[in-house]
């Protein structure tokens, strides 16, 4: 069944959660720690660490770990955002 | 057809969730189930243990519970329950995300979560809570790598190595955990090997080997360690190497390394750290009461270590202080998912009675028989000291809470 990782087809049982699926195809990273900019990935499997957050369809912050694959379902990673900087008035 | 108002609304499906909705389901009244998994069965669906020449298979026993709460009640799975309140019709709201459930009856039954083992390296991908491992391997057939170590000599990590034994794994080997400040919860190595001591007396099947070694008396511990292997012995599928201890873990995007240190028989380091390549490691650091819910609620809680922390006080129907909000399984105390399964049917028959319902005098002695029962059946107990905690909980709640 095909579903997409950041944009690249891929094919994966339905009905299996997304962190896990990503998992058994070698896939550890999940996304990056906002701060610190460290990769993270799947942790406690069972939806209390939000360590393996990503973006489904389009909506932030799904725990991959709980959603279950679905046919043409769109995941991406997190990158972390731009760091904060000053900049000077013209 | 969903009611304006259940009369109990079950937050989790695990094994005490679904056995109190199975209850009152066949008792007729209307139940909406919540669970934030994908699929019911809490922690329950991925346990799988020999006991004696009985194999005890969690994803059956799940089956079997969901079948008798069959079409009984409304399901939510994927939903986390996100809040409780007091609603102004009186009963219970609760905040479903998209919807709120409005409920007569609340059970609170959302298990245990694992207490984290924080160590150099632990947020590296590849680094797993052991219960992660447990869901990936008996769940979906998914090995968590190929060669890893387990960090934390406990009960929930040797009951998970044992389940991997058939993962084909190249080696795994069962470390202890770091000391210093973020395992200061742990107390010293020493303290840790006395509380292995204290579990190997009711010798589960997978610690026979350090139940043979460790039966020695505490204060022959020392004399037991001196001769330990350091290659440690072989414990289900695992190798317990008690007198290793995992210093950190290394690796960029993924774990690629454990630094490891010899530890004689007192617990002290000796000699200098080295490194062993692993694709996967997986952090026991054992498992607490989930209970944010309950604390929402405002119902009376009590600290006990022998229950793995903080738990509600109960009465004998497993009814916490706040009228009208009931708890079962883990989140009364680490015990096995046959005593989850027990409390369930009790706080099921607790709600029911709560709900109007007659429950004969039989009914009550036969649920209460069965958590007995499903204690004298345990593989292993989670925590030294259970016994003296059920006394001191039981005093506790009765004083507080009423009998
Ligand atoms: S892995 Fe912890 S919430 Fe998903």
């Amino acid at each position: 069944m095909r579903f997409w990782l950041d944009g690249i087809e891929r094919r994966g049982p339905a009905g299996v959660p997304v962190g896990f699926v990503l998992f058994a195809q070698g896939e550890r990273v999940l996304g990056w720690n906002e701060v610190t900019g460290a990769a993270r990935g799947l942790y406690c499997g069972i939806g209390h660490c939000f360590e393996c957050r990503v973006t489904i369809d389009g909506i932030r912050d799904q725990r991959a770990c709980l959603v279950p694959l679905t046919a043409e379902m769109r995941i991406s990673r997190q990158t972390p955002p731009l760091p904060l900087t000053f900049e000077d008035a013209p | 057809m969903s009611p304006a108002v259940y009369d109990a609304v079950v937050v989790g499906a695990g094994p005490a969730g679904l056995a109190a909705a199975g209850t009152l389901a066949g008792r007729g009244h209307s139940v909406l189930l919540v669970d934030e998994g994908p699929v019911p069965g809490g922690r329950l669906k991925a346990q799988w243990y020999r006991l004696g020449s009985t194999v005890w298979d969690g994803a059956q026993e799940v089956r079997r519970l969901v079948n008798g709460v069959a079409g009984g009640a409304t399901w939510r799975l994927g939903t986390s329950a996100q809040a409780i309140s007091g609603s102004a019709e009186g009963g219970f709201a609760v905040d479903l995300g998209r919807e709120t459930a409005r409920a007569r009856t609340v059970l609170i039954a959302t298990g245990a979560t694992e207490v984290p083992l924080p160590m150099p390296g632990w947020t590296m991908p590849g680094v797993l809570a052991v219960g992660a491992a447990q869901t990936l391997w008996r769940g979906w057939h998914i090995p968590p790598g190929t060669r890893g170590v387990i960090v934390g000599a406990n009960p929930l990590g040797f009951a998970v190595a044992q389940e991997l034994a058939d993962a084909e794994l190249a080696s795994l080997a069962v470390v202890m955990p770091p000391g210093g400040m973020a395992t200061a919860h742990l107390g010293s190595v020493g303290a840790q090997w006395d509380r292995l001591l204290a579990l190997a007396a009711g010798a589960p099947p997978w610690a026979k080997p350090v139940a043979r070694l460790l039966q020695a008396r505490p204060r022959w511990r020392r004399a037991a360690l001196r001769w330990f292997p350091s290659r440690g012995i072989r414990v289900a599928g695992a190798r317990l190497q008690l007198t290793r201890q995992a210093l950190a873990l290394e690796g960029g995007d993924r774990v690629e390394a454990v630094v490891l240190q010899r530890l004689d028989a007192g617990g002290e380091p000796v000699g200098a750290p080295w490194r062993e390549a692993v694709d996967f490691v997986l952090l026991a650091g054992g498992l607490r009461p989930l209970g944010e819910l309950l604390g929402q609620v405002g119902a009376a809680m009590g600290y006990y270590e022998g229950l793995g922390g903080d738990v509600p006080l109960v009465t004998s129907r497993l009814a916490t202080s706040r009228p009208g909000v009931f708890s079962a399984g883990s989140t009364l105390g680490i015990e096995s998912a046959r005593v989850a399964m027990a409390q369930g049917g009790l706080a099921g028959l607790g709600m029911a009675a709560q709900l109007g319902d007659v429950i004969p005098d039989d009914a009550w002695r036969g649920a209460r028989a069965a958590i007995h029962t499903a204690r004298r059946q345990v593989p292993f107990t989670f925590q030294p000291g259970l016994e003296g905690a059920h006394d001191r909980h039981r005093r506790d709640s009765a004083r507080e809470v009423g009998p």
